[in-house]
């Protein structure tokens, strides 16, 4: 009976999008609770494979910190020779590979692999890795299509193996600490979540002159073969926010977009729109350009009683709370320290506009960090405990599903709604 | 010690409430009361809000009689009595002139311009008989900026009282501020004043179950930043008060100290004597150029 009550509730949280994924139980990772270290000499080995210029990232990263977490990168692979040596002089120790099923075959040496090559081609390293017993990393978009996204999920949950993937808010703190305040009613009902993310430039990666062919291959993001552009490289970060906040998935989405201003052969809008609508009323209107940069990125959870602004970690009251006069203040610090002090006070009139020059505060104290080290963190965790985190891979999971069907949307006009073969609650039964 | 304290926006301006030696939850309790008077209050007196009494009566009564609530009949006759024991200096239906002024630049206000007005106290007929309110002045409003604070201070008070709170410190926007009992530690509660002109030179006064409250011209903050707007209005002669002085009045009566802070900035000379002489008990204080000085 148990057993069935505990299926029961992840089916539904897994419906849910993520009420077993907690904000408080990520905080407590993030603050110490790091999972169990075998030895004390025990190291993470890991593998990269695809080293342009996410993947050195990620290799820099870990690298200069990872010995905070015992994590070591032990392994390179590219296809593009520049890439792979540009990695490998900075981690000379590393082995390196041009064909991932080469460095998995050596996947004794590896604890996990983190998978950073474009989009198109996440897929096959990714369930690879996982069938040959490794947990896996991989860079967000899951992939191109709704079919390997989905054969992805089955071989997470065949194998057993963790697969986080690379939406690193889920683990930025300001995001964690925003989404407690969305459930614990901090905003009250929240019935409209706003996103965007303004560019300007043309998303181009130089290719050599003396290697014209290699454009597709270089510049795969603005090519629909291998990318959804915007959509897969920028949106899907914050669909995975929206579906967070919402603890769930949408009913539909509608959206439209076009080439408006980089008219220089790309096969990607520079300009979308899209509104994906939940079952209790709630629109997600998300919008992205790369020809102004004015408003930059933001996510904007608005309820009734406050509003988040996620990336600039500000959080608004709709009625602000009176600033504490200064004698006020004083008054209350005497009492505490039992001082019989003067109290200053008093004035001729007081003007209430506090809610004039209200500028919010801020979700937490300092803004450092976007979470991509974080999530390191979470991965080293799922590693050393050999199991996924609870409801984190169904996160990067809609949240890829749904910047897929975005993107169906735009191109057929219509409002799309999730086909039932991709809904992944049968393998929690 | 343990101290409790709330902060809420009431009745336009924000209210402070310090407990020592209270526990958090029930100290809530107390708060949440406190703030539920508070906004019956403002849905009585508020002359801004659309759904207040008063809000209403202002839109019906130069057509008509309307009908007063028992609270608000209560509050007009408080109102009637001060008027007469500061002769005029004490005006809660000086709305018209309010919003003529509010409208209109200030300085450019001509003195017979605001005579002509038909506005003020004298033209309300308040009858005790029915409970009912009419204005016979086209311009008369009820406006009970200078009386609701110490009124809503006073039912704030009297319930903390009846809780059993021995020692409480209370503000309301800064300007009227109230204390129950002596301070925890022993003694009065000790507060310092500042003066407008000299930031040196502060006025200190002990309370004890005792009140006071400041009038005085409106010095705006933020984008207004240093522009002092006249807004107190020197009622039989109408005229708007320029003088840039603040009068404080201590009282044991948070309502009285309210009422009289505004009718001494409001009424002339010989008014302001007559004031001097009726309300013995009170203690009168006016900032000037040359600072802090007891009437």
């Amino acid at each position: 009976m148990l057993e069935q009550n505990r299926r029961a509730f992840l089916r539904n949280s897994l419906l849910a999008g993520t009420a077993v994924l907690t904000p408080f139980s990520l905080m407590k990772l993030l603050a110490g609770e790091k999972g169990k270290i075998i030895s004390p000499n025990d190291k993470i080995h890991v593998g990269i494979i695809g080293t342009g210029s996410r993947g050195h990232h990620l290799a820099y990263l870990i690298k200069e910190y990872g010995h905070e977490i015992g994590m070591e990168v032990t392994a390179l692979c590219d296809v593009y020779q520049p890439h792979l040596d540009h990695t490998h002089a900075m981690i000379p120790e590393a082995k390196t590979y041009k064909d991932h099923r080469k460095m998995l075959e050596d996947a004794r040496e590896l604890d996990g692999v983190i998978i950073c090559t474009p989009l198109f081609v996440h897929a096959e390293p990714t369930i690879d890795a996982l069938e040959t017993g490794l947990h896996v990393l991989c860079e967000k978009a899951m992939e191109r299509t709704l079919e390997a996204t989905y054969a992805m999920a089955e071989a997470h949950y065949r194998t057993g193996k963790a697969l986080h993937i690379g939406h690193q808010r889920l683990f930025d703190p300001k995001f964690l600490r925003g989404m407690n305040k969305v459930y614990e009613g901090d905003l009250g009902k929240v019935t409209q979540i706003r996103a965007f993310w303004h560019r300007n430039n043309d998303w181009r990666r130089p290719v050599p002159e003396d290697q014209p062919e290699l454009e597709r291959f270089i510049n795969w993001r603005l090519y629909r073969d291998y990318s959804c552009g915007l959509l897969t490289e920028l949106a899907s970060h914050h669909i995975q926010v929206a579906n967070w906040v919402k603890k769930d998935i949408p009913v539909d989405v509608r959206g439209t977009g076009s080439i408006s201003f980089w008219k220089d052969g790309r096969e990607v809008e520079d300009n979308v729109a899209l509104i994906f609508t939940y079952k209790d009323g709630t629109q997600f209107i998300y919008d992205s350009m790369i020809q102004n940069r004015r408003h930059g990125l933001e996510v904007q959870v608005l309820g009734h009683k406050g509003t988040l602004e996620l990336e600039t970690n500000n959080f608004f009251l709709e009625d602000p709370p009176p600033q504490k006069p200064a004698g006020i203040i004083q008054l209350l610090h005497d009492l505490e320290e039992n001082v019989l002090g003067k109290v200053p006070i008093g004035s001729s009139s007081w003007d209430p506009e506090v809610a004039m020059t209200y500028k919010g505060e801020p979700i937490v104290p300092e803004n450092l960090t976007d979470g991509t080290w974080e999530q390191f963190t979470g991965f080293a965790k799922a590693i050393r405990e050999d199991k996924p985190i609870p409801g984190l891979f169904e996160e990067g999971y809609y949240g890829s599903i749904w910047t897929l069907l975005g993107q169906q949307a735009i191109d057929s006009g219509k409002v799309i709604q999730i086909p039932k073969k991709y809904n992944i609650s049968k393998f929690l039964m | 010690m343990k101290v409790f304290h709330h902060t809420c926006f009431a009745m336009g301006t924000r209210f402070n409430l310090v407990i020592p030696n209270m526990e958090k939850e029930r100290g809530e309790d107390l708060a949440n009361k406190a703030t539920r008077i508070l906004n019956e209050q403002e849905a009585i007196m508020s002359s801004y809000r659309e759904d207040s009494e008063v809000f209403k009566i202002n839109r019906y009564a130069r057509q008509q009689k309307v009908k007063l609530s028992g609270e608000l009949f209560e509050i007009l006759k408080t109102c009637d009595q001060y008027y007469k024991k500061t002769r005029g200096a004490f005006d809660p239906a000086l709305l018209g002139v309010t919003s003529i002024i509010k409208s209109t630049s200030n300085s450019q206000q001509s003195h017979t311009d605001l005579q002509s007005i038909a506005s003020g106290w004298k033209h309300v007929l308040l009858d005790t008989n029915s409970a009912t309110i009419k204005f016979t002045g086209g311009k008369t409003g009820l406006d009970l900026g200078g009386f609701g604070k110490g009124w809503a201070m006073e039912k704030i008070i009297t319930y903390l009282m009846a809780e059993d709170i021995e020692s409480a410190f209370i503000s309301f926007g800064e300007s009227t501020v109230s204390v129950i009992g002596e301070h925890p530690l022993g003694g009065p509660w000790q507060t310092t004043v500042p003066d407008i002109h000299n930031y040196n030179s502060p006025l200190d006064l002990d309370l004890v179950n005792e009140s006071f409250s400041i009038s005085g011209l409106k010095i705006k903050t933020g984008e207004n930043e240093n522009r002092k707007s006249p807004h107190i209005f020197n009622s039989g002669e109408v005229s708007i008060v320029k003088e840039d002085i603040r009068i404080l009045v201590k009282s044991k009566s948070a309502l009285e100290a309210e009422v009289l802070s505004t009718a001494l900035l409001a009424g002339n000379f010989e008014k302001k004597n007559q004031i001097l002489n009726t309300f013995d008990e009170i203690s009168v204080f006016e900032c000037g150029l040359k600072g802090w000085h007891k009437k």
